[in-house]
């Protein structure tokens, strides 16, 4: 590459950057939501959680870190609030120690605006390290592999934890972004068969697909759009509705760029002939 | 049923395996189609000795040493790092997971001592970064951004940081060979390198690049299992065609 | 001795952990158990050989000049986030929770948000007609782009089964192709591993 295309590379490298700042911030600041229609997965993902007996156990794995987090968060919020104002019991884990510390704070959070009691209700159960070999030492009992919950009690000292054998729980959801849902796949349903459920980045909805199909993995919730899609559903205001509208803009803005890009190439192209 | 046909297929695989291995140490040649990214692999590394800048080589944050894409990975980097000792190269590997960078090291340092330039191995170029992702990927896209390697490698299992790394190669004008078993990374990849080992490509890329028997044979077993599989398959569609009430192929 | 230990370790727990697969009686569960237990104690001594590799680098660059500033800031944030545990404990509004909530998770946060940059700024160079498979591209590309974002409703009702009909049948058949090589790579490599033939781990050819 000639310095001058490098330094035309970067100056719309640079030109796309700005847009799609200027473009998400935009969307982020007007006050207006789209309305979405919630797709086949989330659906799904909905009517599981509505058609468990209340009084069921559900295993909660927050598998993501920090960075993923505001992303991860609004799916959090809107399957945990469903799963609590159905008064399923919720076990957590987390395969990730950063996911250890948001886990804990979220639900917390949430367990008390539903008036829902710690270790009767809920209760989580920490971090473990290697996601396969906890995934199957659960396989024998879950305070095999965690003794103490996450605060230090022992666990076999709290009442929800009568549920203690995959068999003990509905199934479990995956808050995922990466790929770990593919251990709860590969050790926990074929194994134990155990249902797994999974609320997915937007980056690797794609990746669980043929898992889905296959109906290895029982539905996804996808990305922030996912997380709009069901506030809809409960009929909820959330942060993947309010983050819609700057989706849309930024979507737009790569639209966009990809007809003007074509076009200077296509220019470019009849030039050379 | 699950277990059953795991330990069939298991079976099978391992007879293929050892009998492909029989034909080739009995001196049946097994030939493997050219795959460009492994052609590309001796230009990236003439490229960076010519230009006197670095290689940078990184396996992704989604492997740990149990995983094959990981292995097939060390094959290839023990061969980019024989290269780089001949070609007096400075060879920069970040990566995630600390026993994946102390098998690197070993892989490395053997690798210069085969070429008999194990003066030049040093053990600091060779190491951990972050266990946390984006952690590990703005540790390397930092490492891209101040050394302006001439060739990046992305060989091994990615996640979400494919494409940061990817563009930051880009942006720094790097030739990049990149190759993943994660199938929606491929396609970040497909755009921003300049060459993509698709899957088992990889696998594939490692046989070739080694010349090891026991490689050579495992790759012509996977075209074996392939075949088997894709017949299974027209099998199993033909018998929902013609025989709907049959139900073997609903496994 | 240095080539035929690993192997022999390798021999004996890969096919153990493979038999213990298949198992469900209460004695043998013991033992997989067990292994699953040292899995975990192995996997997190691991990371300290990273942490201690980790300082002695940057102190040894540091040493040798290299990038002093830059080395300085890794060591002084590796050692300052233990010591605030250390110090102050884990709890909710512990030092050590007020570091990783206002700096570590913004900071890494805005190191995943990059993506949405970089995939614009690919998607502006990969994106070109240049042939009629790359049209192609280009066109699937657009169609779940607008159907993907909420306007997609406004402009066509019929997005949404377009892009289930794309991610249920091409998308997945040609991934399902992709992971049906790797799956069959995976079993051989590991094989290979089991056996001993598979010694680049332990720096052979």
């Amino acid at each position: 590459m000639s310095d001058t295309q490098t330094r035309r590379a970067q100056k719309t490298r640079r030109l796309i950057f700005s847009g799609v700042f200027l473009s998400i911030t935009i969307g982020l600041l007007l006050p207006f939501q789209p309305e979405v229609t919630p797709s086949v997965g989330t659906k799904s993902m909905f009517s599981f959680i509505e058609n468990i007996k209340p009084g069921s156990t559900i295993l909660i794995s927050f598998d993501h870190e920090s960075a993923s987090f505001p992303e991860m968060k609004p799916l959090a919020i809107a399957v945990v609030s469903h799963l609590l104002k159905r008064d399923v019991k919720i076990i957590a884990i987390s395969l990730f120690p950063e996911g250890a510390g948001l886990g804990a704070s979220l639900l917390r959070r949430l367990g008390e605006e539903n008036k829902k009691t710690y270790g009767t209700d809920f209760v989580f159960l920490g971090f473990k390290p290697e996601p396969r070999a906890t995934i199957l030492g659960m396989g024998k009992s879950f305070s095999f592999v965690f003794p103490f919950d996450f605060y230090g009690t022992k666990t076999s000292d709290l009442p929800i934890m009568s549920a203690d054998r995959y068999s003990d729980v509905v199934g479990v959801i995956t808050i995922a972004d990466g790929s770990y849902p593919s251990h709860w796949i590969e050790y926990g349903a074929a194994k134990y068969e155990l249902i797994v459920l999974s609320a997915l980045a937007a980056s690797m909805v794609t990746s669980y697909d043929p898992y889905v199909t296959s109906g290895q993995l029982h539905s996804i919730l996808g990305g922030l759009r996912g997380a709009a899609e069901y506030e809809s559903l409960l009929n909820v205001d959330g942060g993947g509705s309010r983050a819609m509208l700057a989706q849309t803009a930024a979507h737009i803005f790569i639209v966009l760029i990809l007809i003007v890009g074509n076009i200077s190439y296509l220019r470019s192209r009849k030039k050379k002939v | 049923m699950d277990s059953l046909i795991t330990i069939l297929a298991t079976i099978v695989a391992g007879l293929v395996t050892f009998w492909t291995a029989r034909l080739i140490h009995r001196g049946r040649k097994y030939h493997l189609r050219e795959i460009a990214g492994i052609k590309a692999l001796e230009d990236a590394v003439g490229r960076a000795a010519e230009m006197g800048r670095p290689i940078l080589y990184t396996p992704g944050y989604g492997g740990d040493i149990q995983r094959p894409t990981t292995i097939a990975s060390m094959n290839i980097l023990s061969v980019v790092a024989e290269k780089t000792a001949e070609y007096n190269c400075e060879l920069i590997y970040p990566t995630h997971d600390p026993i994946i960078m102390a098998t690197a090291q070993e892989v490395v340092r053997e690798s210069y001592s085969r070429v008999g330039k194990i003066d030049r191995f040093n053990p600091d170029n060779i190491y951990y970064v972050s266990s946390s992702q984006f952690g590990y990927a703005a540790g390397v896209e930092g490492e891209i951004v101040r050394k302006k390697p001439a060739s990046i490698f992305l060989l091994g299992t990615f996640e979400a940081e494919s494409l940061i790394l990817a563009e930051s190669g880009a942006a720094v004008g790097a030739v990049q060979i990149a190759g993943t078993d994660s199938t929606i990374q491929l396609a970040f990849f497909l755009i921003a390198c300049d060459y993509t080992l698709f899957g088992e490509e990889l696998f594939a890329a490692s046989g070739y690049l080694s010349g090891n028997e026991a490689t050579l044979a495992s790759v012509w077993a996977q075209d074996i299992m392939r075949i088997l599989c894709v017949s299974f398959v027209a099998l199993g569609i033909l018998s929902a065609l013609f025989f709907p009430e049959s139900s073997w192929w609903k496994l | 001795m240095r080539k035929f230990l690993p192997i022999s370790v390798s021999f004996v727990f890969g096919v153990l952990m493979f038999a213990l697969w298949f198992e469900d009686s209460e004695s043998r569960s013991m033992l997989h158990f067990t292994l699953i237990d040292y899995w975990q104690i192995i996997f997190a001594f691991g990371l300290l050989v990273g942490v201690v590799s980790f300082i002695s680098v940057a102190s040894r660059k540091i040493s040798r000049g290299e990038e002093p500033f830059y080395n300085g800031v890794l060591i002084f944030g590796a050692l300052l986030m233990p010591t605030l545990a250390m110090i102050d404990g884990l709890q909710p509004n512990s030092y050590f929770q007020w570091m990783f909530e206002n700096v570590q998770a913004p900071m890494q946060s805005s190191v995943f948000a990059l993506l949405a940059f970089f995939v614009a700024s690919a998607a502006f160079r990969g994106f070109r007609a240049r042939n009629a498979q790359s049209i192609i591209l280009l066109l699937v590309a657009l169609i779940v782009i607008i159907g993907r974002a909420p306007m997609g409703e406004f402009v066509w009702g019929g997005f949404d089964e377009l892009i289930q009909w794309i991610r249920d049948f091409p998308s997945t058949s040609a991934k399902r192709a992709v992971l049906i090589g790797i799956g069959l790579g995976s079993v051989t490599t590991s094989l290979r591993v089991i056996f001993g033939v598979e010694r680049t781990y332990l720096g052979e050819r």
